[in-house]
């Protein structure tokens, strides 16, 4: 495997490694490190936040990676979900009650929140946001939020109290009010059209830092809001933020990250390569895994392509792939194996390892019983057609390209031939849409299970391009059930449907990786692994 | 002279037009659009309804011809339209990040004629062979070695190891050392070949050993009759280094973590990002076109010989003295 490892590294770390080579010298300037003995919170200082990935528009709903970074700072939400347990908390809402049937939400706002622009966060304020996530705003561009797909309207009770009508049950619906992309927003970005809202000096929120400054989408700079009183009531912390301030930086280089850490001249660094974690380890610098809930990272099916709309042959796939060979070879020990479309941090996860288990024979025997017999060069033929696939690295995952040629590798021991392509991210647009591909990877982040129903409900993303009846009534199933038991049942019903007919090919447990200076204190994220420094501070500064 | 230069005028604006519509035409072309990316990315919620929405809503679902014609219009009117993926408007996004670029490209160029002036010179005058062959040496290094590594090695060594520079740029003076270095050391490798050729010939030319043999020292025949007549193919290399330098700032820019033209570039090519392509590509066929007319005006400056009639003059320095 070792020459693999070494294809997989860039031109970067060669040079990195040369760089090292010509000082004699492995390491930069190592931070001592500082496990546990951090002490009290102390106020004050500014921290460095590394980023790959170049910032987009910031409107409210856009989930790009590095953009989701820095968003939930500037905005609270309705609820707080624990990060460990997934249970909804207070927040801006102290209390609500949920009707009978489901379909009305009536939520108590906290006295006495403002805006960063000084306007007040009541109720009419809130059906505001809802409204436009809910019904769009065609005339400045802006179109419905999917995560509020069956919204009904919001009614102001009083200035403190606002309910929520649903048309159908949806009990995934009180998490979409804790998330940071419902982050509620001052009327007066809500009055902008779709590209003025996108541009983050006018996103005014009521979350615990404000803009300072931004440059191009390069550098943004937060700085803490003073009077920031009404934090979630669970957080350990009240008032406000520890930090002064803190520098968003786009580095696209991954060996200028590490290296800038390394030397102490930035604090925490996103989206680190698996072959760099220990290097980093090594010089002190802490490794923060997150792993991120909503699905694993996975392949889905496409059924209606050649050969894999043949059951037998998706389940040879299934078994002939390795999950714990993509995580010691391509990842890192930081990364869980996958285990089920969930990951093993959701609290909803059931675990499916029985039907995930590498078993070269019965891939191979899945294979012959559906007629596949070995041709003369090792690939599998039937009806004159030889058992070719094709499979393209997906541009959203880092490791992506590295696990689909590990993939190629350990299909081809069962005689399936996988040809990996890479293309620009224009067309692989284009072609991994097409009908006639067989699999696209993919991963939706979110801490709910009814995250299953927009991947495989027919009627919405239908990823699978084959609607299956069964399927939809699974995935619809649960968003009706209020018992979390039952729900728990149901989700776990979905979850061993989707594995135990190879719909899906599970990779990875997708996890977002954080190189963290000894210096930090108190980091960390929601359950999607999108940074809060509300809690985060510096013991030097 | 009023008539030439008008003349060049009319020529760089079908230059500067033809750029555009090329760069549209191809933009067209391409497999995919700006929306699709978009609504592509699994994570981002979207729907190909939604989709069709924004297209409407940024005049994406119209013919081909009404887009171009549109966006000439906006142009010609100075208005340059929104980005597609950042919500900003194409002027103010130009407008922030020229300024990064115009810093580091002139003082990049400045430290590749220094480093290339210093290479030339030391190489044509060297009294040791050996030394005359290592220097000879550097420059096909220099252009042999990737923009890219040689940042990343400045990084390494100065930033990383020894903590003389900041790794991701700051405005600060010294944030701009590192990354003038690396795109000088690029733009410097065919300047310094140039200049090394033609200072060895024209060191044999007879006018130089006449002025020697007439008792002047290599420092006087430098000065006063070698230096100028090795400037002409430096000026024309010039309008060619300027390419360069627009090329290397994306490299740079990148691996420095600077703001700029280079990297605004890059990222809105991945995006296809229309809006802001054509304003980028508008802005260096311009720089382009300009830095061109500019050093054609100065060839009779430099060389009294050369005399502007319609088009470019791209004359070589020992061919304007066979001639003469």
């Amino acid at each position: 495997m070792n020459s693999r490892r070494s294809r997989i590294r860039s031109v970067a770390l060669t040079a990195t490694v040369v760089g090292s080579l010509l000082l004699g010298a492995a390491c930069g300037s190592g931070a001592s490190g500082g496990d546990g003995a951090a002490g009290e919170p102390v106020y004050g200082g500014t921290l460095t936040f590394l980023d790959p990935v170049e910032y987009q528009a910031f409107n409210i709903t856009n989930t790009l990676w590095s953009n989701s970074q820095v968003t939930p700072q500037l905005v609270d939400r309705l609820t707080y979900q624990d990060p460990d347990t997934g249970e909804i908390e207070p927040w801006i809402a102290e209390s609500w009650d949920i009707s009978g049937d489901g379909l009305e939400y009536t939520f108590h706002l906290r006295d006495g929140v403002t805006f960063s622009d000084g306007t007040p966060l009541d109720a009419q304020a809130v059906k505001a946001n809802y409204d436009q996530h809910g019904f769009g705003a065609p005339e400045l561009g802006l179109v419905k939020d999917a995560f509020f797909g069956n919204y009904a309207g919001a009614d102001v009770v009083d200035d403190e109290t606002v309910r929520v009508r649903l048309s159908t049950p949806n009990a995934g619906f009180l998490q979409v009010t804790s998330i940071y992309r419902s982050g509620l927003l001052a009327p007066s970005t809500l009055g902008k059209n779709l590209d003025e809202q996108g541009q983050i000096a006018n996103l005014i929120g009521s979350g615990p830092f404000v803009l300072e400054s931004a440059n191009s989408n390069q550098e943004i700079v937060l700085k803490r809001r003073e009077d920031y009183d009404w934090a979630p009531p669970s957080s350990e912390h009240q008032g406000r933020a520890y930090l002064d301030r803190i520098v968003f930086k786009v580095v696209t280089e991954g060996s200028v990250r590490t290296g800038s850490l390394q030397s102490g001249q930035a604090h925490i660094a996103r989206n680190i390569q698996p072959y760099d974690e220990e290097l980093l380890t090594g010089s002190g610098i802490d490794i923060i895994a997150k792993s991120v809930d909503g699905e694993t990272n996975h392949l889905n099916i496409h059924q209606t392509a050649p050969f894999v709309a043949d059951k037998n042959v998706r389940l040879a796939l299934q078994a002939a792939t390795n999950r714990q060979e993509i995580v010691d070879t391509v990842l890192s020990p930081n990364y869980g194996v996958a285990k089920s479309i969930l990951p093993q941090s959701s609290p909803w996860f059931s675990d499916n390892s029985g039907a995930l288990t590498y078993d070269l024979d019965r891939a191979e025997q899945l294979l012959e019983d559906a007629g596949w017999k070995v041709g003369a060069d090792g690939i599998r033929v039937k009806d004159g057609q030889r058992l070719s696939v094709e499979g393209y690295v997906a541009p959203f995952y880092q490791p992506s390209k590295a696990t689909w040629e590990l993939l190629a590798e350990q299909w081809k021991r069962a005689g399936v031939e996988l040809k990996v392509k890479q293309v620009d991210y224009g067309t692989y647009t284009k072609t991994v849409a097409e009908k006639g591909q067989p699999f696209s990877q993919s991963q939706l982040s979110r801490a709910e299970p009814d995250v299953l129903r927009t991947s495989y409900d027919s009627t919405l993303n239908n990823v699978t391009f084959a609607p299956d009846p069964r399927l939809d009534e699974l995935v619809r199933a649960q968003a009706t059930i209020t018992d979390p038991a039952q729900r728990k049942a149901a989700v776990a019903d979905i979850q061993k449907y989707l594995i135990d007919n190879a719909v899906v090919i599970p990779l990875y447990d997708e996890t977002q990786i954080f190189a963290v200076s000894p210096t930090v204190q108190g980091f960390g994220t929601d359950p999607v692994a999108r940074s809060e420094f509300y809690g985060t501070w510096l013991s030097e500064n | 002279m009023g008539r030439y230069i008008a003349s060049r005028i009319g020529q760089a604006f079908l230059v500067l037009w033809a750029a555009y519509t090329a760069s549209f035409v191809l933009l067209a072309v391409l497999p995919s659009d700006p929306i699709s990316i978009r609504i592509s990315a699994p994570d981002s919620g979207l729907t190909p309804e939604d989709g069709e929405r924004l297209r409407e809503y940024y005049g994406l679902d119209q013919p081909i011809v009404a887009q171009y014609l549109h966006h000439l219009l906006g142009v010609l009117r100075g208005d340059f339209g929104y980005s597609l993926t950042r919500g900003t408007e194409v002027r103010t996004l130009i407008a922030e990040a020229l300024p990064s670029t115009i810093q580091l490209t002139a003082f990049s160029l400045l430290a590749g004629l220094l480093i290339a002036g210093a290479l030339g010179v030391a190489a044509s005058y060297s009294r040791f062979g050996w030394l005359r062959g290592l220097l000879l040496s550097v420059p096909p290094l220099f252009a042999s070695v990737p923009t890219f590594l040689i940042g990343i090695l400045f990084l390494q060594v100065f930033s990383f190891e020894l903590g003389w520079l900041p790794a991701v740029g700051d405005s600060s003076a010294s944030a701009l050392v590192a990354p003038v270095l690396t795109l000088g050391i690029a733009v410097s490798a065919p300047l310094a070949q140039v200049l090394i050729r033609t200072l060895d010939s024209i060191k044999r030319e007879q006018f130089v050993q006449v002025v020697l043999a007439k008792g002047a020292d290599d420092g006087y025949a430098f000065r006063h009759h070698v230096l100028r007549n090795s400037i002409l193919p430096w000026l024309t290399l010039l309008g060619l280094t300027i390419g360069e330098l627009i090329a290397g700032s994306l490299v740079t820019e990148t691996v420095y973590s600077r703001d700029g033209i280079g990297r605004l570039t890059q990222s809105s090519v991945q995006a296809q990002d229309l809006p802001v392509i054509q304003a980028v590509v508008l802005l260096a066929a311009s720089v382009y076109v300009l830095v061109n007319l500019v050093i054609d005006l100065l060839y009779p400056l430099v060389d009294p010989r050369i005399r502007l009639t319609g088009g470019p003059a791209r004359i070589r320095a020992h061919k304007v003295k066979e001639a003469a």
